[in-house]
């Protein structure tokens, strides 16, 4: 029982990661109808710059990971910039427009940071805490709550602010939305430059936990990107809880099976898929797919 | 609705650019569409005089929805002149558009479907001041025309049927204090009761000293709801007169009215 909760515990603070991943595909898929590929590289640029500003600059961790998404929101800004000419034109090759994006941020990560990678301290105290006997590690809950404040944030964003409606409106019928005078590249802009925060987010937590390296977004991208398909994509909620049971699933699948934990992941989220193709919350249709 | 806008023209709207006191009359000179090597628009041209309502009908295919498209810049115009009083609207993009006066209800509705009724006419006001004071008297506006849609104000839009979004999409489109208003096919799947009910606010809006150009597969409601009526076929203008007359022209009645 104690294992089984303490394996819950840690994959729910991994699945807490790949929800802020699944959120960041979801925001830019919602507004755009585009499946950001550059994603897990920002991921990845987050998690250097987290790291760069932590250890080197020796900065608090919270202003290294403000910092960081600063710097990845630029990024995002950037790359949609470049590829806003094509929008409305053609789609396929914006898409590869993100995967070349992709590989020129993996390029820039191994010419600035090295191609071997480096592990970073955890910014939290080392003793975990203890709870009727078990044992939760500080940082798992430091990483929890930084994601649901995160969420609820977004949120907010989206359902409470003139610029959140506005994107929405923008996923849902981008004509209409020009329409009533809504500037439509920039609302895109702007769910790209969220997204981009996202990933540094998701890349700065992820930094303590595992090995931060230039080929890291792959992995954890890829989780992310099933985690926003599990959930539905395009779908907030979704995309959340999708983050989570592939994060749960991933712990249990590494205390059962090691070295095949990825295999069984992957297997239990195509069956899944294939069972439920729009993913477990997927109603909504974008119709700019 | 334009009677009264100067009043307010005093209030703290940063974002908005006042349309100006003076009504405005929409000229549009050989204005053509292109969409690739077809002609949707041939050279076409007519005037929408302040609190004028003009109808555009023709069949399937005639060019209406392109020729309204075009005015608001969602599709692009290869040639002629569109200005809305003595502003070159051919220079405006296509969100800046409603800035100066023009109100846009689309065919097939385009509520956002998704969001609630509310936000959705919210958004209509997106061009003025969020939640400013002219923002929420707008929205009481809207719901006393159209109860409704108060009734309705927490459901999302894409819950409600179809004649309910179709007072939703022009509610939308008066949330932004237009002077002059593009009405896409309203009618459009309507049952003959409902299209009685947009008659009647067609009618009252232009009560109210609001400029019309509404675009009709529904020739009869067409004639009912306007003073002046463009004939198109094939992308060109085939005919141009008062409603009255086009109404008793034994062509139009033939081919139009099946009469």
């Amino acid at each position: 029982m104690q294992v089984f909760l303490q394996t819950l515990i840690g994959g729910l603070s991994l699945g807490a990661i790949y929800a802020l991943v699944a959120m960041g595909f979801s925001l830019v898929y919602r507004t755009m109808g585009l499946v950001n590929f550059a994603h897990a590289d920002v991921l990845m640029i987050g998690a250097y710059a987290a790291s760069t500003f932590y250890m080197s600059t020796r900065l608090p961790f919270a202003l290294a990971m403000v910092l960081a998404i600063a710097v990845t929101g630029l990024i995002g800004l950037f790359i949609e910039r470049v590829l806003r000419p094509l929008e409305n034109k053609d789609f396929t090759l914006m898409l590869i427009g993100t995967i070349g994006f992709g590989m020129v941020l993996q390029a820039v990560a191994v010419l600035i940071w090295g191609a071997t990678g480096r592990a970073v301290r955890t910014p939290v105290g080392g003793a975990p805490l203890e709870f009727f006997g078990l044992r939760v590690r500080t940082y798992d809950l430091v990483v929890l709550a930084i994601a649901a404040a995160a969420v609820f944030l977004l949120v907010a964003f989206l359902q409470r602010t003139k610029m959140g409606a506005a994107m929405q409106a923008v996923a849902m019928d981008h004509e209409a939305a020009t329409a009533v005078g809504i500037h439509v590249g920039r609302s895109n802009a702007i769910a790209f430059a969220l997204g981009a925060g996202l990933a540094a987010l998701a890349g700065g937590l992820v930094g303590p936990l595992l090995y931060v390296n230039p080929t890291m977004g792959g992995t954890i991208g890829i989780k992310g990107f099933a985690a926003a398909m599990l959930g539905g994509c395009g779908n907030i909620p979704g995309a959340i809880a999708g983050g989570f049971a592939i994060g749960v699933l991933d712990s249990f699948a590494a205390g059962h099976f090691q070295g095949y934990s990825e295999l069984v992941v992957f297997l239990v989220f195509t069956v899944v898929i294939m069972i439920r193709p729009t993913g477990l919350f997927g109603e909504t249709t974008v119709s700019r797919a | 609705m334009n009677a009264d806008t100067t009043a307010r023209d005093g209030e703290k709207t940063a974002e908005r650019i006042e349309p100006g006191p003076a009504p405005a009359t929409l000229t549009v000179e050989d204005l053509s569409v292109h969409y690739g090597g077809v002609c949707a628009v041939n050279s076409i041209g007519f005037t929408v005089e302040p609190g004028q309502s003009v109808g555009i009908i023709g069949a399937n295919g005639a060019g209406k929805t392109s020729t309204l498209k075009a005015l608001m810049g969602l599709v692009p115009r290869s040639a002629g002149r569109v200005t809305f009083g003595g502003v070159d609207l051919t220079k405006v993009k296509a969100r800046e558009i409603v800035r100066h006066g023009i109100g846009y209800v689309p065919e097939g509705r385009h509520v956002f479907p998704g969001l609630t009724v509310e936000k959705n006419l919210m958004l209509g006001a997106y061009a003025r001041a969020w939640r400013g004071a002219g923002t929420r008297e707008s929205l009481a506006e809207v719901y006393e025309l159209f109860p409704v849609l108060g009734e309705m104000r927490g459901r999302l839009a894409g819950a409600l049927s179809g004649g309910q979004q179709q007072m939703l999409a022009v509610g939308r489109a008066l949330m932004a204090r237009p002077r002059l208003i593009l009405l896409d096919e309203p009618s459009m799947g309507l049952s003959p009761k409902l299209v009685e009910g947009i008659l009647a606010v067609l009618l009252r809006l232009r009560e109210e000293g609001l400029s019309l150009l509404l675009v009709e597969q529904n020739a009869k409601l067409t004639f009912e709801a306007t003073s002046d009526c463009v004939v198109m076929e094939n992308g060109e203008v085939a005919m141009v007169g008062t409603s009255r007359d086009l109404r008793d022209d034994v062509q139009v009645r033939r081919i139009y009215l099946g009469l």
